[in-house]
């Protein structure tokens, strides 16, 4: 009869190899833990050491969230090298296995263990293990971080956190604050271009804003956006700029202006047409309006003022004679330089349509172009041609006949034609000095955003610096005494001929001259900086040799330095 | 591991006890007359223990013979030998029908070739004609003998230990990879060095030569093969084993870039099985009751050598197929 197993020992026996693989187990994970923490460490310090050095080589300061980022990553990174590398029973049995030259003993031990395999043989090979198990210590086993590992450890993340002391450099330090100060500044010369815009609309007149479209402007004034960067505000101002430009551009009306020069030189001719022409040759257009006043006739004729009217249609008929000469010349003119004269009848759709669509591209603001801004003029001057050769010829009838009320009705009518010929030749005349007033407005405004770029770009002043109106000014002296560079004092003290004065007296070969006392501080600059740049070590010898002999030479004088020049010649 | 008494366990330690006695028993009762060849003598013997059938390679002269004969005596066995030549038929080997007459009248009977023996040594197999090589086939594999429809068992333990030389091609008929695979390991007989040389001269110069003595028998020799089957295995080393035979074959993906450029055909499961009974058998001659790692690495070159396939590309630049299975063991932990 079988006897049961002794159960006693072979518990006894697994457990000692069991207790043997989980202390080797717990030992080994202990030591691959120390090993990840280090090995995160030396990582994580080595990255945020090349991070912050990059930083630093930027010229920036290295920030937190740079240590906090590679914290966090680094930490997260040996979470999960821990995970995949934990060391399990098998590991552990095979790490002893090894270590001991086992031939597989423990591992297969743990295996029969776990499946309670092998019968017979399974439990002799048990015993065998734990045999074999007896008094094995795996802790003089256990893998040890190398010295570089550790010392990586300990000193990448302190030089990784020593950078972060480092100041950033002042070139950064000056980026920033230049950005802020530009940003600043945009704000600053946004808000100053758009009280700008709303100046010149609230000065215009109702003609002007006509020209000007103030909505537009408005519109332009609201897109300016602000910005720390200099190439941006230079960009939106120079696009503002242009498209003021165009703007004015389109305002033009060299056709107009100039049959109005010519008109002017031709009226200029005659005694009682040349204050009406100077002032169309100066381009005095609603001065010209007004003068215009003057050519206009009675609206109503008598038989007892027949006489009167007649002078007064002799003198407009001289005027409009003189302006049409001037329409045909300069139509001629052109017809000459190959341009084709065109009727103010045959100028009309189509140019009209062209002029439309060049202006609609152009953000569809303005109505008319350089080009067709004479016509309404043109048909005007004809328009007075055709009112006064009327006008004359009933008041002629009216004169060589029975003059009676029919016939003055009818000379009424010509001179209510011909006031009406000259009422519209008033009209566009404002209109165009109404153009021109604009244009001056819209040139006033690309002055004011030239002068803005000039600002961001630091070569002046902002446009809108100070109030805008003058200030009052005092002849009081704040300081009593002004310290100046060059360590001299001076006390003016407003008494002529006493004390230091702003000027000095140079001697040159020519005669003697005047000189501001700051332009020959500035020359004892210039004189000091040349002297350090000769005696500086690292300026090489031959350029030192050049500059002093420029030097001379311009001390020398040219007649001077034609003679060295010549000695250089024959040397 | 429940339901053992202590009674199993001390059987399975006395079973295990015994193979290692019978197994050094026989091993120096053969180093009596064999000198040196201590691994091909060990492998034999392991191949015996594990019923499996054994390939000598090696010159002439090298002491095959003598080793078959003397295990055959160790054993106290039944030694047959077959001179295999280009003439021989299978009726030569594994026996013919033939016409006797049995108290007066006529009989067919069976006459026994020379398989029925318990240790058959195939002498330069590689010299007889593909019919008479695979005359031997179902001897090897099943154990018996089918002659006109009867089959006949052959007597057990039954062991066939092949010779073939290396060197001389012309005239011989390389053996089809069918009985290649029947062969449990292929092993190279070394040339034995000066010292072995000089041991070999002495013992067998003299008049006398040294005695053998059958220090095992049949059944012992069975019981060794039953004894094996019990010793476990880890999973890890099964599958490592598994991943070697595996890893022979070109098509796996893990098999190393020789295997993939110079091997048609890897190793068969039999190889596996091979190699798991003769890592057992090792385990306990190292008085370990498991496999290790390391004893299915020692047998591997034995079992899988003569397995692998080559291709033309290995033919023609002389691989070995041994360096092939290096490669394939070093691609394992």
């Amino acid at each position: 009869m079988k006897t049961p197993m002794k159960t006693e020992p072979n518990a006894r026996e697994v457990g000692s190899v069991e207790a043997l693989i989980a202390r080797t187990k717990h030992q080994l994970n202990r030591a691959r833990a120390v090993r990840i923490a280090l090995l995160a460490c030396a990582v994580g310090g080595a990255a945020a050491a090349i991070g912050g050095g990059a930083f630093l080589l930027a010229g920036a300061r290295v920030p937190v969230v740079l240590y906090v980022v590679v914290l966090v990553c680094s930490a997260a990174i040996a979470w999960a090298a821990w995970v995949i590398e934990r060391v399990g029973d098998r590991a552990a049995a095979q790490f002893l296995d090894k270590s001991f030259g086992l031939d597989d003993g423990l591992t297969t031990s743990l295996d029969l263990h776990h499946t309670h395999a092998g019968g017979a043989f399974g439990a002799l090979q048990v015993a065998w293990a734990a045999r074999r198990a007896e008094g094995l210590e795996p802790t003089p086993l256990m893998p040890k971080p190398g010295r570089l590992l550790i010392a990586g450890a300990i000193l990448l993340p302190t030089l990784a956190v020593s950078l972060g002391f480092a100041p950033e450099s002042a070139a950064v330090v000056a980026e920033r604050e230049r950005f802020a100060r530009t940003l600043v500044l945009s704000a600053e010369l946004n808000k100053g271009i758009g009280e700008a815009i709303e100046d010149t609309i609230a000065s215009a007149d109702e003609e002007e804003l006509a020209e000007l479209e103030p909505n537009e402007l408005r519109e332009l004034a609201d897109a300016l956006e602000m910005s720390g960067e200099q190439a941006d505000l230079l960009r939106q101002y120079a696009e503002m700029e242009h498209e003021l430009a165009a703007r004015a551009e389109a305002l033009q009306a060299p056709r107009a202006e100039e049959l109005m020069a010519r008109a002017g030189e031709a009226l200029s001719e005659g005694d009682e047409t040349a204050r009406l022409g100077r002032m169309l040759e100066e381009k005095r257009f609603d001065e010209a309006a007004k003068e215009l006043e003057k050519f206009k006739p009675a609206p109503e004729v008598t038989a007892e003022d027949l006489a009167r009217r007649r002078e007064e249609a002799e003198r407009l008929k001289k005027l409009t004679k003189r302006l049409a000469d001037a329409r045909r010349r300069m139509d001629a003119a052109q017809s000459a330089a190959g341009k084709p004269s065109r009727s103010a009848s045959d100028r009309s759709a189509n140019t009209d349509d062209a002029q439309t669509g060049r202006l609609s591209s152009r953000k569809g603001g303005t109505t008319s172009t350089n080009d067709d801004q004479g016509r309404p003029i043109e048909g005007e001057i004809r328009e007075m041609e055709e009112a006064v050769e009327e006008l004359e010829r009933a008041l002629a009838e009216c004169e060589h006949g029975a003059c009676e009320q029919g016939e003055l009705n009818e000379a009424s009518d010509k001179l209510k034609r011909a006031r009406s010929a000259v009422n519209s030749m008033q009209g566009e005349l404002r209109k165009l000095g109404a153009k021109q007033r604009a244009r001056s407005k819209l040139s006033k405004l690309r002055s004011t955003l030239a002068q803005c770029q000039s600002t961001v770009a630091g070569q002046s002043q902002s446009p809108f610096a100070g109030g805008r109106e003058a200030g009052q000014g005092s002849a009081k002296s704040q300081n009593a005494e002004v310290n100046r560079d060059d360590g001299r004092q001076l006390d003016l003290q407003g008494i002529q001929g006493q004390g230091p004065s702003e000027l000095e007296v140079e001697e040159a070969d020519s005669g003697s001259g005047v000189t501001t006392r700051g332009e020959a501080a500035r020359n004892v600059d210039y004189q000091r900086q040349f002297e350090s740049f000769v005696e500086r070590p690292d300026v090489p010898d031959a350029l030192k040799e050049g500059v002093r002999e420029y030097l001379e030479r311009i001390h020398r004088g040219p007649a001077d330095a034609g003679s060295t020049d010549e000695e250089d010649g024959t040397r | 591991m429940t339901g053992l008494t202590t009674d199993d366990v001390r059987a399975a330690e006395s079973a295990a006890a015994d193979f290692v006695a019978t197994f050094e028993r026989i091993r120096a009762e053969v180093a009596k007359l064999i000198v040196g060849q201590r691994e091909v003598v060990e492998h034999v013997l392991i191949a015996i223990a594990c019923q499996g059938h054994v390939l000598l390679e090696g010159v002439p002269g090298l002491g095959k013979t003598t080793l078959v004969t003397t295990l055959g005596k160790a054993m106290h066995l039944d030694c047959g030998r077959i001179q295999f030549t280009p003439d021989l038929l299978p009726a030569d080997v594994v026996g013919s029908m033939i016409l006797a007459e049995r108290s007066g009248e006529k009989v067919l009977e069976f006459q026994r070739g020379p398989v029925f023996t318990n240790l058959l040594l195939a002498d330069e197999i590689n010299r007889a004609t593909p019919k008479t090589q695979s005359a031997l086939l179902e001897t090897m594999q099943e154990r018996s003998v089918t002659v006109a429809g009867r089959t006949m068992p052959l007597d057990r333990p039954f062991f066939v230990l092949g010779t073939q030389n290396p060197i001389e091609s012309d005239g011989t008929y390389p053996l089809p990879e069918a009985q290649l695979d029947r062969f449990f390991f292929k092993l190279h007989v070394p040339m034995p060095d000066e010292s072995e040389l000089e041991t070999i001269l002495q013992r067998t110069g003299g008049v006398e030569l040294p005695e053998v003595s059958a220090v095992a028998t049949g059944e012992e020799i069975l019981a060794m093969g039953e004894t094996l089957r019990r010793v476990p295995i880890e999973s890890g080393v099964q599958r490592n084993l598994i991943r070697m035979v595996r890893r022979s074959h070109p098509s796996d993906a893990d098999a190393p870039e020789s295997v993939k450029k110079f091997v048609r055909h890897g190793a068969s499961p039999r190889a596996a099985q091979a190699m798991l009974a003769a890592a057992r058998a090792r385990a306990l001659l190292a008085g370990r009751y498991h496999v290790s790692g390391a004893d299915v690495r020692s047998v591997a070159p034995a079992a899988m050598r003569h397995r692998l396939i080559l291709s033309f590309e290995g033919e023609a630049e002389g691989v070995r197929t041994d360096d092939i299975i290096a490669d394939v063991l070093a691609t394992l932990d």
